[in-house]
């Protein structure tokens, strides 16, 4: 990725609140020191327009990792204002709010990955980069991969 | 006697009002530039569209003109593109350009890569 674009840069996010072993069952969390994301700075900050914009200070962005697509797993991105108990939730480390939710069985296909916002002239979008779990090229639009297990 | 030219009588792509209004948007800067709109070979069905800033139109270049605001169409994509609709999409999370190909066959899910 071209480091010139003003807005690319990456912040590891800040893990605010983490599930307790004891509130999932069935699901195996993750060590705390690899529950990690990146986000880029134009992504954090356009969350954090969306959320002054519909005047919602909990809104977050919840990244769903889920079987489909053309390469076998594909990313879910949506806006919500709950939070659930299987819940990781990230934040950028400057600027808030601008949350990230991801569930337990999501981020361990997520983890290292990078949150960005693209602005290209045929639109712009959320989408996720450098994921270390997937492999090849995966869709061309960026939106299925496939795992390297 | 002046030799008759050969005009098309269709537009070659059609606008929707919101896409007009984007493109007016995107047009407006302070010098004249156009927009084009061509094909890349891309994505998992092997095409996917392209838009890019251009100085001039290339020769043989398509312009599209609706209610005042004018596109190119990359005459190499011309023929892939012909008779689509173009319409601009916004919601909370994303913003893009779509458009609709009656000359589809196949496409990927995401909507962005197809084939001809």
């Amino acid at each position: 990725m071209q480091s010139k674009e003003p807005g690319t840069s990456r912040a590891a996010a800040v893990l605010v609140s983490a599930p307790m072993e004891d509130e999932v069952e069935d699901v195996e969390l993750l060590p705390a020191n690899e529950a990690t994301l990146l986000i880029t700075e134009r992504a954090a900050e356009k969350l954090q327009s969306i959320s002054t914009a519909e005047n919602d200070p909990n809104l977050a962005l919840r990244i769903i990792v889920e079987s489909g697509g053309c390469h076998g797993y594909q990313y879910k991105l949506e806006l919500t204002s709950t939070h659930e108990v299987d819940d990781y939730h990230f934040v950028h480390p400057k600027h808030q709010p601008a949350a990230i939710l991801v569930d337990a069985v999501s981020l361990g296909l997520l983890k290292g990955s990078t949150v960005d916002f693209a602005t290209e002239l045929i639109g712009s979008h959320f989408r996720i980069l450098d994921n270390p779990q997937s492999k090849g090229s995966g869709c061309g639009c960026g939106v299925s991969w496939e795992a390297n297990f | 006697k002046p030799r008759s030219r050969l005009r098309a009588t269709k537009a070659a792509m059609s606008l929707t009002p919101t896409a007009v209004s984007r493109l007016r948007n995107l047009l407006s800067g302070p010098t004249p530039q156009y927009i084009r709109v061509g094909v890349k070979n891309k994505g998992c069905a092997g095409m996917s569209y392209n838009l890019e800033y251009v100085d001039k139109p290339e020769k043989f270049d398509e312009i599209v003109e609706q209610d005042g605001v004018k596109v190119l169409i990359d005459s190499k994509a011309l023929f892939s593109i012909i008779g689509s609709e173009m319409d601009w999409h916004e919601d909370r999370l994303s913003s893009k350009f779509v458009f609709k190909n009656p000359n589809i066959k196949d496409a990927c899910g995401c909507g962005e890569s197809f084939n001809i």
